[in-house]
């Protein structure tokens, strides 16, 4: 997934974590390599070397409002950008590790709840979640750290559709040092990258435009386009739907020059 | 499969909500506070929601009858409209519903009492005049009746009157309501049509026109009175062939004594609209043809508009008797 029309000195971000602290963060420093960005110093933040995958690490000191927002400056995200909160949460009722989804966020102080969107996300288990300041361990509902400041702002500035409340519930015998339990690693694994894949799929849907867009940027890797064909070439691409120019792609990469990647678009559209 | 529900505390123990909630028992309960906290939130994505819709039951406060736009009628000097529902389970490419709301979820308002209570009212205030009531302008007014049952409700308790008509338009198969009551000279299903081609690419999940047309011939043979609404007219190259085969079809089948009325409107977006819906369907046949801005409004050129138009109504004209009404739907 790429920001259209971005220069090529700016990077794209596709995914921005958020997490309560480094153990959560840990996972996602492994899997995606992600590095501490020095240069920004209000909270830790990590990226990844090709900058499209960020993660923040909320602070005590910081209001969490703060998070989201600062996070969302550093990353450079955009409207296209799949947000994940992670966290993990200890229930006494479990005897295994249980992956969840949170589709609604109470405010413990006020009572007053907030709902992230559940589109597309049949296949997950979704509870509530109640929102503290404090992490309360043992319990017998899901408790998140500050999630439902956290949210609040993050949907004013980005698609709900995007925002994805997660936790990894543990049986109130673990403890934090215990994550690296392999049996906690792998469900982490599993399920973060299946909400990442299913991301991507739904901004298909949320954004067939700029996703038809996004075959320019392919095409335009392997031929040569004067100025006016490459304005030919833009608006020849929004014509056409994102699958049927998924399909068209294979093809159209084996042809010898951008001229013929032209007259076969437009051939294609007759 | 509604896999959410969202419900107001406000119904939560009203006899329809907990009637509804029944049909889906699998499904997670979310209790919420106004329905606005859902279905109203700018940052949503139509297209995405309509993959996997949910259902939010809720309690209409106000405005539960409208005035219907301007050139939206069937004869009577008053019209108005009235929806139980907004968003459909059908996902037909041209429907501003898309434009309209920033959600696809069923939101269903189970006050269904106050709805009559109003149509009563403006019968009382408009006294001697004709009117026609619609059902069926922000959902398709039977396509969720198995979950709703509002029109089973409509028909124990509406008022007859000579002068008022209540049309339920639908692309909808449900017509048990219908099957099971006595027809009434005050009631009109009206189908939404279009020939079988441009239906299978564009009436996404509806029932197939020849089913549609089934359901007509059904309601006719029991004495329910019918409307056919050829709105959208939409256009392609066999447009001619297209229109002239499905008016065959329909009237080899129906029996025209119970034909109430015939209207025609051509494919027409507000502005706003026709924006954000060109643009959740990049390269689509729908929007391939030349559309015209006029007062607002994209349609087609007026020349294309008034040859589709009077090529369909002489088709009519020709099959049916002098007496049926035929009307064509104006946005201007």
């Amino acid at each position: 997934m790429e920001k259209l029309n971005s220069t090529d000195n700016s990077y794209i971000c596709e995914y921005c974590f958020i997490v309560n602290n480094i153990s959560e963060a840990q996972f996602f420093i492994n899997r995606f390599n992600l590095k501490l960005k020095k240069k920004y110093n209000l909270f830790p933040i990590f990226s990844n070397e090709n900058k499209n995958i960020w993660l923040a690490i909320n602070q005590d000191t910081i209001s969490s409002t703060v998070t989201p927002i600062y996070l969302n400056n550093c990353a450079n995200a955009n409207e296209q950008t799949t947000w994940i909160f992670f966290s993990f949460s200890f229930l006494s009722n479990l005897n295994s590790p249980h992956f969840t989804i949170i589709d609604e966020i109470i405010n413990s102080s006020t009572q007053n709840k907030l709902y992230p969107s559940v589109s597309c996300l049949k296949k997950f288990k979704r509870k509530n979640a109640f929102s503290n300041e404090q992490k309360f361990q043992n319990q017998e509902r899901i408790t998140l750290k500050n999630i439902y400041e956290i949210y609040k702002t993050l949907e004013k500035l980005v698609n709900k559709a995007l925002i994805f409340v997660t936790t990894l519930s543990i049986p109130e015998k673990y403890e934090l040092s215990d994550i690296d339990n392999k049996t906690i690693k792998s469900e982490q694994n599993k399920y973060i990258t299946e909400i990442m894949n299913l991301s991507d799929e739904m901004k298909i849907t949320i954004f067939p435009f700029s996703y038809a867009l996004n075959f320019y940027k392919k095409i335009e890797e392997e031929f040569k386009f004067s100025v006016y064909e490459q304005n030919v070439l833009k608006n020849l691409l929004k014509h056409f739907n994102p699958n049927d120019l998924k399909q068209n792609l294979i093809f159209i990469k084996k042809l010898k020059n951008g001229k013929l990647v032209i007259n076969y678009l437009k051939q294609k559209l007759l | 499969m509604i896999n959410t529900i969202y419900v107001e505390n406000e119904i939560k123990d009203n006899s329809r909500t907990l009637s509804i909630l029944s049909k889906f028992k699998r499904s997670r309960i979310i209790y919420i506070n106004k329905y606005s906290e859902i279905f109203n939130k700018k940052t949503q994505s139509f297209r995405l929601q309509k993959k996997d819709p949910l259902l939010i039951l809720a309690k209409k406060h106000n405005n539960f009858v409208l005035k219907a736009p301007e050139g939206f009628g069937i004869g009577a000097s008053k019209n108005y409209y009235f929806s139980h529902m907004y968003n459909c389970i059908y996902d037909c490419k041209y429907c501003f519903l898309q434009g309209l709301y920033s959600s696809a979820n069923y939101l269903v308002f189970v006050n269904y009492e106050d709805f009559l209570t109003q149509i009563k009212n403006l019968i009382t205030i408009n006294k001697g005049k004709s009117i026609t009531f619609f059902s069926g302008y922000d959902c398709d007014s039977l396509a969720m009746e198995k979950v709703t049952s509002f029109a089973e409700f409509f028909l124990k308790n509406y008022l007859e009157n000579k002068k008022i008509t209540y049309e339920f338009r639908t692309k909808s198969l449900q017509i048990n309501p219908f099957l099971k009551n006595r027809p009434s000279e005050n009631i009109v299903i009206a189908y939404s049509l279009l020939p079988n081609d441009l239906a299978q690419k564009f009436d996404v999940k509806a029932p197939s026109i020849n089913l549609r047309i089934k359901s007509l011939k059904q309601l006719t043979l029991l004495g329910w009175q019918i409307g056919l609404r050829f709105d959208p007219l939409i256009y392609n190259n066999n447009w001619k062939i297209s229109y002239k085969e499905l008016i065959r079809t329909i009237f080899d089948q129906i029996n025209t004594n119970y034909l109430h009325s015939v209207s025609f409107g051509s494919l027409r977006f507000p502005k706003q609209i026709f924006n954000t819906i060109s643009n959740m369907y990049p390269g689509d046949e729908l929007f391939a043809h030349n559309f015209e801005k006029r007062a607002n409004v994209y349609s087609y050129k007026d020349e294309v508009e008034n040859e589709m138009i009077s090529y369909c109504k002489n088709l009519i004209y020709k099959k049916v008797k002098k007496d049926v009404q035929i009307f064509t739907c104006t946005p201007y």
